[in-house]
Protein backbone atom coordinates (compact mmCIF):
# COMPACT_ATOMS: atom_id res chain seq x y z
CA UNK A 1 0.00 0.00 0.00
CA UNK A 2 1.70 3.17 -0.45
CA UNK A 3 1.89 5.82 1.89
CA UNK A 4 2.57 9.20 1.84
CA UNK A 5 4.44 11.96 4.20
CA UNK A 6 4.67 15.29 4.18
CA UNK A 7 8.06 17.03 6.15
CA UNK A 8 8.83 20.63 6.67
CA UNK A 9 12.17 20.90 6.76
CA UNK A 10 13.38 24.69 7.96
CA UNK A 11 16.78 25.61 7.91
CA UNK A 12 18.54 27.91 9.90
CA UNK A 13 22.07 29.19 10.14
CA UNK A 14 24.16 29.38 13.40
CA UNK A 15 26.85 31.55 14.89
CA UNK A 16 29.48 29.27 13.60
CA UNK A 17 28.02 29.89 9.67
CA UNK A 18 26.59 26.01 9.91
CA UNK A 19 23.12 24.78 9.10
CA UNK A 20 21.14 23.66 11.70
CA UNK A 21 17.55 21.79 10.52
CA UNK A 22 14.07 21.66 12.75
CA UNK A 23 11.76 19.40 10.62
CA UNK A 24 8.11 18.79 11.49
CA UNK A 25 5.96 15.98 10.36
CA UNK A 26 2.80 16.74 8.30
CA UNK A 27 2.60 20.34 7.77
CA UNK A 28 -0.98 21.84 6.92
CA UNK A 29 -1.50 21.65 3.22
CA UNK A 30 -2.59 25.22 3.27
CA UNK A 31 1.07 26.22 5.03
CA UNK A 32 2.04 29.66 3.37
CA UNK A 33 5.49 30.27 2.84
CA UNK A 34 4.98 33.78 4.75
CA UNK A 35 3.38 31.81 7.91
CA UNK A 36 6.72 29.58 8.32
CA UNK A 37 9.16 32.33 8.10
CA UNK A 38 7.15 34.43 10.60
CA UNK A 39 7.62 30.98 13.04
CA UNK A 40 11.00 30.78 11.90
CA UNK A 41 11.34 34.61 12.99
CA UNK A 42 10.19 33.95 16.07
CA UNK A 43 12.40 31.11 16.40
CA UNK A 44 15.10 33.00 16.23
CA UNK A 45 13.47 36.26 18.50
CA UNK A 46 13.14 33.83 21.38
CA UNK A 47 16.76 32.04 21.08
CA UNK A 48 15.26 29.18 22.99
CA UNK A 49 17.43 26.86 20.73
CA UNK A 50 21.48 26.41 21.14
CA UNK A 51 23.44 24.03 19.12
CA UNK A 52 26.98 22.94 18.62
CA UNK A 53 27.92 26.04 16.60
CA UNK A 54 26.10 28.69 19.27
CA UNK A 55 22.58 30.21 18.72
CA UNK A 56 20.85 30.19 15.71
CA UNK A 57 21.11 33.72 13.93
CA UNK A 58 18.98 33.59 10.06
CA UNK A 59 16.84 31.63 7.81
CA UNK A 60 18.65 29.72 5.35
CA UNK A 61 16.09 27.44 3.56
CA UNK A 62 12.74 26.15 3.91
CA UNK A 63 11.71 23.07 2.60
CA UNK A 64 8.42 20.97 2.19
CA UNK A 65 9.36 17.36 1.11
CA UNK A 66 6.67 15.41 -0.49
CA UNK A 67 7.72 11.28 -0.08
CA UNK A 68 5.55 7.94 -1.33
CA UNK A 69 6.25 4.99 0.00
CA UNK A 70 5.34 1.84 -1.59
CA UNK A 71 5.41 -1.07 0.62
CA UNK A 72 5.64 -4.09 -1.29
CA UNK A 73 5.71 -6.76 0.82
CA UNK A 74 4.22 -7.84 4.22
CA UNK A 75 4.45 -10.87 5.52
CA UNK A 76 1.06 -13.03 6.05
CA UNK B 1 30.01 15.91 50.12
CA UNK B 2 28.96 18.62 48.37
CA UNK B 3 27.34 18.41 45.02
CA UNK B 4 26.65 20.45 41.74
CA UNK B 5 23.80 20.56 39.65
CA UNK B 6 25.13 22.11 36.68
CA UNK B 7 21.98 22.17 34.25
CA UNK B 8 22.10 20.62 30.74
CA UNK B 9 20.38 21.59 27.59
CA UNK B 10 16.52 20.82 28.15
CA UNK B 11 13.96 19.13 25.52
CA UNK B 12 10.64 20.83 24.32
CA UNK B 13 8.05 18.05 23.42
CA UNK B 14 4.60 18.74 21.68
CA UNK B 15 1.80 16.22 21.77
CA UNK B 16 0.01 15.80 18.80
CA UNK B 17 -3.50 14.80 18.59
CA UNK B 18 -3.26 12.57 15.75
CA UNK B 19 -7.09 11.01 15.93
CA UNK B 20 -8.99 8.93 17.88
CA UNK B 21 -8.24 4.95 18.55
CA UNK B 22 -11.43 2.53 17.90
CA UNK B 23 -12.34 2.99 21.83
CA UNK B 24 -12.67 6.56 21.71
CA UNK B 25 -9.17 7.72 23.45
CA UNK B 26 -6.83 10.32 21.51
CA UNK B 27 -3.77 9.26 20.07
CA UNK B 28 -0.99 11.98 20.47
CA UNK B 29 2.03 11.73 18.27
CA UNK B 30 4.98 13.30 20.42
CA UNK B 31 7.87 15.48 18.70
CA UNK B 32 10.91 16.35 20.67
CA UNK B 33 12.83 19.20 19.83
CA UNK B 34 16.53 19.20 21.60
CA UNK B 35 19.03 21.59 21.81
CA UNK B 36 16.90 23.72 24.35
CA UNK B 37 18.81 26.37 26.32
CA UNK B 38 18.62 25.31 30.14
CA UNK B 39 17.65 29.55 30.97
CA UNK B 40 15.10 29.72 28.29
CA UNK B 41 11.49 31.50 29.61
CA UNK B 42 9.01 29.48 29.94
CA UNK B 43 6.90 32.17 27.63
CA UNK B 44 9.39 31.76 25.00
CA UNK B 45 9.14 27.95 24.92
CA UNK B 46 5.42 27.98 25.12
CA UNK B 47 4.95 30.81 21.97
CA UNK B 48 7.87 28.52 19.93
CA UNK B 49 6.15 25.69 20.61
CA UNK B 50 2.95 27.13 19.37
CA UNK B 51 4.08 28.65 16.67
CA UNK B 52 5.52 25.78 15.49
CA UNK B 53 2.54 23.35 16.01
CA UNK B 54 0.31 26.24 14.14
CA UNK B 55 2.14 24.89 11.07
CA UNK B 56 0.92 21.39 11.23
CA UNK B 57 -1.92 19.60 10.54
CA UNK B 58 -2.81 18.04 13.92
CA UNK B 59 -3.91 20.05 17.11
CA UNK B 60 -1.50 20.49 19.89
CA UNK B 61 -2.29 18.61 23.06
CA UNK B 62 0.23 19.81 25.39
CA UNK B 63 3.37 20.80 25.53
CA UNK B 64 6.35 19.40 27.90
CA UNK B 65 9.25 21.13 29.31
CA UNK B 66 11.90 18.22 30.58
CA UNK B 67 14.89 19.98 31.89
CA UNK B 68 18.28 17.92 32.66
CA UNK B 69 20.66 18.49 35.07
CA UNK B 70 24.23 16.59 36.16
CA UNK B 71 25.05 15.95 39.42
CA UNK B 72 28.47 16.74 40.17
CA UNK B 73 30.25 16.41 43.42
CA UNK B 74 31.97 19.59 44.45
Amino acid sequence: MATNTKTLRMVFRNQAGKNVTISLDSPRSDVTPAEIEAAMDLVIARNIFTSSGGDLVSKQDIRIIDSTTDDLYDPA
Amino acid sequence: MAVNNVPGNSVLKLALHVGDSATGSPVLRSRSLNGIKPAAADQDLFDVATALAGLQQYPLNGITRVDNSALISA
